[in-house]
């Protein structure tokens, strides 16, 4: 279980779900929300901490354009910004003082699940050859706008992610270093892989830079590969089915747990097991982690996954990114910390400096 | 004309049904599950789970089945929930249907007042400098992309003025001055997107009007040019012209996903791309049902304006 709704008795008989209605313990309650344009949030007055909170009102507006939002922010029309990472610059250059802008660690990662049911990533050494091709730096400055992290295992890196693996061992994982297109091609022809063999990758429509570069990486390696960018349903529908041989995407385990992570991409009973790998070793040690209850004793299991994991190359982990937040130095007390822009959100304690 | 019209509507039954028919196959043969986007990313699932939640919105049943409990819902006026929200969907297409309309009149009226004088001034000063003006004016509403000019708006109107327009709707009825500065923008760059082919179309048409022989029995009467331009001849032009303005209406709902988007107007346009993507099948259904009828109810009134325009024109 990911997710816990606690809600209102009476809502649930009354209406058969939470959603119409929704209930919370929060320090603000839902006012208005119109679809696809704000959601506004008044203060709740019977908060337990009597003072808090400061803001009398939030005003969430949905902006589906990148570009909009960042203008509504340079324009002073937001006090706050979840912004691209390559927009932080602009912020501060044109705002100078008059913007906050920070990063912070995230637990989204790219993954390029490579299809093990079938040739050619059946083979362990063509899935090594890609891993060792693909240059994380490359892939943070092209898909991340220059930040990111390079190394990280299937546990988010430390020191924000507790469970990691450490990064001295993971650059010990032949393909988590340097790249290295000489010995790539030579695994790949070792493994029987023609040069110009056609590769078929697919992935969002979102993810297209992403996709880009795996591309890229094929033609430095020799190989063709044109992506086929599908929209949301349709890419998870091939995702499921295997019908691809690189499915580059970017995953977003909305905690740093070993039940979150690694039950959604990491175990062969995972939902997005889309490499569709499996080993025995890893079934065993993340059902068995699961029911420990000594941290160090289960952080050894869940570092002998996530090694087992990187080294058998069952999907190729590219890095992780950060998350780029601003807002107005007018806004105070506002502080960020590692996870998503979804966990970010809380307003209980912050003012306005007028 | 009665009993063409009511011949028409008869006719346009079929054709309603069709495209109801069609929609609904290619939403359920298109990849892709509702229930899968609906999760997303973050939650794990077991295909138990995923198979309840199927059974809960009704899509377990055998697609014949669906599609004629969807369609005598249609019938009788219950148009069900979002798959997504399960909100009814007729709230949230009449709410998003008002700033739609109000773009796509707006679009449509700025065209118009441009393009009509626009057009019959280049055909009369055919050769001159302003008809090369108009010309080259229209070019460019045709090959200028609407996101270019609409992002561009937004940039330079921060950039040298410091002010973008609301990001926040409000309908007309609750802050007009918001309203009308939140979709002004979308209006005045729709418009002249759909000006350019319109001002090419007037130019065409009256230029090949004004060498008609009424228009020189008109001019040998001795008649002012500009009753021989307004009464006969752009009266004549405008057969074309309002052919090709009632097809742009296409153009008007799927353009304005782009400005709704870029301008933040909760709208129908993006609503139905959204919908589509999230496979939100009964959104989707009815919206194309809704735009299928508006479809045939605007050829109708095109048809219809012929016979008051040209009164050669006969219907039976």
């Amino acid at each position: 279980v990911e997710y816990v709704v606690i809600g209102a008795k009476e809502v649930l008989e009354r209406d058969g779900e939470l959603g119409q209605d929704p209930v919370g313990t929060g320090a603000f309650r839902l006012a208005d929300y119109v679809p696809g344009s704000t959601v506004t949030l008044d203060r709740f007055d019977e908060y337990f901490e009597s003072e808090l909170p400061y803001l009398d009102r939030i005003v969430y507006n949905i902006i589906a354009d990148r570009r909009t939002a960042l203008e509504a922010f340079l324009a002073e029309d937001l006090d706050m910004l979840y912004a691209l990472n390559e927009q932080g610059a602009e912020i501060s250059s044109r705002m100078g003082d008059n913007a906050v802008v920070s990063t912070t660690a995230s637990n989204a990662r790219n993954h390029l699940f490579l299809n093990s049911s079938r040739p050619p990533f059946n083979d362990p050494r063509v899935r090594q050859a890609l891993s060792i091709a693909a240059s994380r730096a490359d892939h943070a400055a092209l898909v991340y706008g220059g930040f990111g992290r390079e190394i990280g295992g299937y546990m988010a890196p430390g020191p924000e992610g507790v469970w990691s693996l450490p990064e001295e061992r993971i650059r010990a994982i032949r393909g988590y270093g340097d790249n290295d297109l000489a010995e790539a091609r030579a695994l790949l022809e070792a493994a029987g892989i023609a040069e110009g063999t056609e590769l078929e990758i697919v992935s969002r429509n979102i993810y297209e830079t992403l996709a880009v570069f795996v591309t890229e990486t094929l033609r430095q390696l020799g190989l063709n590969g044109t992506p086929r960018l599908l929209d949301t349903a349709e890419a998870y529908a091939a995702g499921a089915s295997g019908q691809f041989d690189i499915l580059p995407w970017t995953a977003v385990p909305p905690l740093d747990d070993p039940d979150a992570v690694l039950g959604d991409i990491g175990w062969s009973g995972a939902s997005r097991n889309w490499s569709f790998f499996d080993n025995a070793r890893v079934d065993e040690l993340y059902l068995q982690q699961s029911r420990t209850l000594d941290v160090e004793e289960r952080r050894e299991m869940v570092n002998e996954i996530d090694a087992t994991l990187l080294e058998n190359y069952a999907s190729i982990v590219m890095g992780y990114n950060v998350i780029t937040h601003a807002h107005r130095a007018q806004v105070k007390n506002k502080s960020y910390h590692f996870g998503e822009s979804y966990y970010n959100r809380s307003y209980t304690d912050i003012w306005l400096d007028s | 004309m009665t009993a063409y019209i009511i011949r028409r509507l008869l006719l346009a039954i079929p054709t309603v049904l069709g495209t109801t028919l069609i929609i609904f196959t290619i939403m359920r043969v298109m990849p892709g599950d509702v229930v899968d986007t609906i999760i997303g990313d973050e939650v794990v699932a077991t295909e138990a789970q995923k198979d309840r939640i199927r059974e809960d919105l009704g899509l377990s049943d055998p697609l014949p089945v669906q599609y004629l409990t969807w369609l005598s819902g249609v019938v009788t006026l219950d148009f069900g929930d979002s798959l997504w929200t399960r909100r009814p969907i007729l709230d949230d297409v009449a709410r998003r249907l008002v700033p739609t309309l109000q773009i796509a009149v707006g679009a449509l009226i700025v065209s118009l007042l441009v393009a009509i004088p626009a057009g019959a001034v280049s055909a009369i000063r055919q050769g001159s400098i302003v008809d090369y003006a108009v010309r080259g004016f229209a070019i460019a509403g045709l090959a200028i992309p609407n996101f270019w000019i609409a992002t561009m708006a937004l940039l330079l109107s921060n950039l040298y003025f410091g002010w973008i327009p609301p990001i926040a709707y409000r309908d007309f009825w609750t802050d007009p001055s918001q309203n009308m500065q939140q979709l002004l923008g979308p209006m005045l760059i729709l418009g002249y997107a759909l000006a350019a082919p319109v001002a090419r179309m007037t130019r065409s048409a009256v230029l090949e009007v004004l060498r008609e022989d009424y228009i020189r029995t008109a001019r040998a009467k001795g008649l002012r040019q500009s009753n021989v331009l307004f009464r006969h001849g752009l009266k004549n032009a405008l057969l074309p012209i309002i052919t090709i303005s009632a097809t742009q209406v296409g153009f008007l709902i799927s353009g304005s996903v782009i400005m709704e988007t870029i301008f933040v107007v909760p709208g129908l346009g993006k609503f139905v791309v959204d919908s589509i993507h999230g496979r939100d099948y009964p959104v989707v259904q009815l919206l194309v049902t809704f735009m299928a009828v508006g479809y045939v109810f605007i050829n109708l009134l095109t048809d219809l304006s012929y016979a008051w325009l040209d009164p050669r024109i006969r219907y039976s």
